[in-house]
């Protein structure tokens, strides 16, 4: 297997650390999946599929590298998969952002001392003519193929209404602020562009509306609204480390099962499943 | 835009095309509407999208009800339908939706309110009153250490209060958490939500209601019955020692205050020419000495010579306010009982006060 990707351009490579850094904030492991066309960073938080909350991110490669070759584990099956301790990244990040702009970030998946490693080798800026170079090994785990399985592109979810938010902002602080209240928040939304979300206690009740929001989707023969309790604490978590600026998010409910978050941006997708809690 | 009533919403749903029950039903709106103007700037109207049903005469209800609120014909507009439980509300002909609100508060900016009352929250439990001079919300510790916030109605928007005296007590972190939840960035910076806060008497929740760019946030805290609270009487009389002075220095000096010290003493004399703060603690015993005469204390006056040493662990509720004031007097009395009021301004030439009581450490008193 082999992999090889370059990045050249400084405004990409500020957006692959943005993205790589969301992901790595979000759950423990991460894993990297390389196909010709695309990377994608799969985070999930436990091993049972249905139960826990998803995170799916999808890059195009294009966008990102100038250079890019890949050979996957077989002709058949030319993707890689690979697995990685979140916190390994982190530290390679934080280096990244604090030496200013790399005038070149290459990746590569390499063999050190007879485990593998994605490896960064960064280019940076210096005071002389010297290029100076930093080398970071992060060891990777290689996912094996029967696992592949697992990690599946989630399937296009048909919701009962899609409403697209433009205040995200204010939903981080309130939903923020709920979980200080609460366990669990209610999320309905109506065909007519109306989100709420509800907390209720025995002390206290909260209630926070957006409306005028635009539909994106509503399924035909559906009801005119949907609803699904969730974990505060979850959701509060995945906004409070999501840093980046996408161009569009789109808040899906079916009901009572899942809610689902997609950021959307030209090169890049980010999705968060996030189930529902059953009230029974 | 939004219509509130007291369950937060008109709904009028599904409006027939019935020319006559429309104009009522236009009618009632538009008086409830005025109502809702008077309440304050944020008033709003939602007229969603309308009508499944046909067109009356070749004008829909939609266009009809635009011209009757002189509302722009090109508005796109939806209409629903009354709530069935909201139309006897409206029978009579002077309604007003705040006949059953015994407390109704408007600001345009949450942020003052909030900023007050976090730094009085060192307990959870808090006793609001509410008379025609203002608010004041307690919060007192075992019976000796109280902080006091006082707001006066000029600071609000609106200030309306139907009893003489309105008390209730409810959890001061709940109610700072809804203040506060599109952001509880500081008071200067970011965002500046607009409430409305009403109570509708014994027994009911406080509804606060808050609005930021649009998103309306809805909170309803339950309400139980007061404890009553000490009623610190402070007689001028009895007070010996009293020093009006800069909180900025006197905050410092607190910040460095020996911890190992399980009290604090506070002492002045006529005749001495300091203010003197000590401390007693492992390393020893530290002095911190004010001159009378310095830029920082604007008024020092002492009848005769006072000192007395207070729990170091009861003070520290104080640390707070005194963080946010711009001014703070301290007042002693005989028995030894302390009062720091705390002069905290707010927008442009508003102040709001907090005082802060803790009783002498009785145990150690001793003259200078």
């Amino acid at each position: 297997m082999k992999f090889r990707g370059k990045m050249i351009d400084p405004n990409c490579i500020k957006q692959f650390i943005g993205i790589l850094g969301c992901m790595t904030k979000l759950g423990k492991s991460c894993i990297l999946r390389i196909t010709t066309t695309d990377l994608y960073f799969i985070v999930r938080e436990s091993q049972t599929i249905s139960a826990s909350p998803l995170i799916w991110c999808a890059l195009d490669e294009g966008h990102f590298f100038s250079e890019f070759g890949m050979e996957g584990l077989s002709t058949v099956d030319n993707e890689i998969y690979l697995e990685f301790v979140a916190e390994n990244v982190a530290r390679t990040l934080s280096a990244l952002k604090v030496s200013g702009t790399a005038k070149s970030v290459k990746i590569k998946l390499t063999k050190k001392l007879s485990s593998p490693c994605l490896t960064f080798e960064i280019d940076l800026p210096s005071g002389t003519n010297h290029s100076r170079l930093v080398v970071h090994d992060i060891p990777v785990n290689l996912v094996p193929r029967r696992l592949w399985n697992d990690y599946l592109e989630p399937e296009a979810m048909d919701p009962d209404i899609s409403v697209h938010m433009p205040q995200l902002r204010l939903m981080k602080s309130i939903v923020e602020r709920m979980k200080n209240l609460a366990n669990m928040a209610t999320i309905h939304v109506t065909s007519e562009g109306l989100l709420t979300l509800t907390v209720e206690t025995e002390a206290v009740s909260v209630t926070s509306h957006f409306d005028n929001l635009h539909v994106e989707k509503k399924s035909i023969g559906k009801e005119e609204e949907a609803s699904v309790t969730i974990e505060l604490k979850r959701l509060s978590n995945f906004l409070g480390h999501e840093q980046l600026n996408p161009q569009k998010v789109v808040c899906d409910v079916l009901q009572s099962k899942l809610m689902h978050l997609n950021f959307l941006s030209d090169s890049y997708t980010l999705q968060y499943f996030l189930p529902g809690i059953n009230d029974q | 835009m939004f219509l509130f009533n007291n369950k937060q919403q008109i709904l009028v749903r599904n409006l027939t095309n019935r020319h006559r029950v429309f104009q009522d039903c236009c009618a009632i709106l538009l008086q409830f509407l005025q109502i809702c103007i008077d309440l304050g700037r944020k008033a709003y109207l939602l007229i969603a999208q309308a009508v499944h049903n046909k067109a009356l005469a070749g004008s829909s209800p939609a266009s009809d009800f635009g011209e009757f609120l002189q509302l722009p014909k090109t508005s796109h507009f939806e209409i629903q339908q009354f709530d069935r439980f909201i139309m006897p509300h409206f029978s009579s002909q002077n309604i007003s939706v705040e006949q059953n609100h015994v407390l109704m508060i408007r600001m345009d900016n949450a942020k003052i309110i909030s900023h007050i009352l976090k730094a009085i929250n060192f307990k959870e439990n808090s006793v609001f009153c509410c008379t025609k001079d203002g608010l004041k919300v307690t919060v007192e510790d075992m019976k000796s250490v109280q902080l006091n916030a006082f707001i006066e109605p000029g600071i609000f928007q609106s200030y309306v209060v139907k009893e003489e005296e309105i008390k209730f007590q409810l959890n001061l972190t709940v109610l700072l958490e809804c203040l506060n939840v599109f952001g509880s960035s500081g008071l200067q910076s970011g965002t500046s939500p607009a409430l409305k806060l009403y109570y509708n008497g014994h027994g009911t929740p406080v509804s606060i209601l808050l609005e930021e760019s649009g998103v309306i946030t809805d909170c309803k805290i339950r309400t139980v019955h007061f404890d009553p609270v000490l009623d610190y009487d402070f007689g001028t009389s009895n007070v010996i020692g009293r020093i009006i002075m800069s909180s900025e220095c006197l905050k410092e000096v607190f910040c460095e205050l020996d911890s190992t010290s399980d009290c604090v003493q506070f002492s002045m004399s006529p005749d001495s020419a300091n203010f003197r703060i000590t401390t007693f603690g492992h390393s020893g015993t530290y002095h911190v000495d004010i001159p009378k005469a310095s830029d920082v204390i604007e008024s020092l006056r002492c009848t005769s010579p006072v000192s007395f040493k207070y729990k170091l662990s009861l003070m520290k509720p104080s640390i707070r306010p005194l963080g946010i004031a711009q001014k703070v007097s301290l007042r002693i009395d005989d028995t030894g009982l302390i009062c720091f009021q705390f002069m905290i301004k707010v927008e442009d030439n508003h102040n709001c006060y907090i005082d802060f009581y803790c009783p002498a450490d009785v145990d150690f008193e001793e003259d200078e």
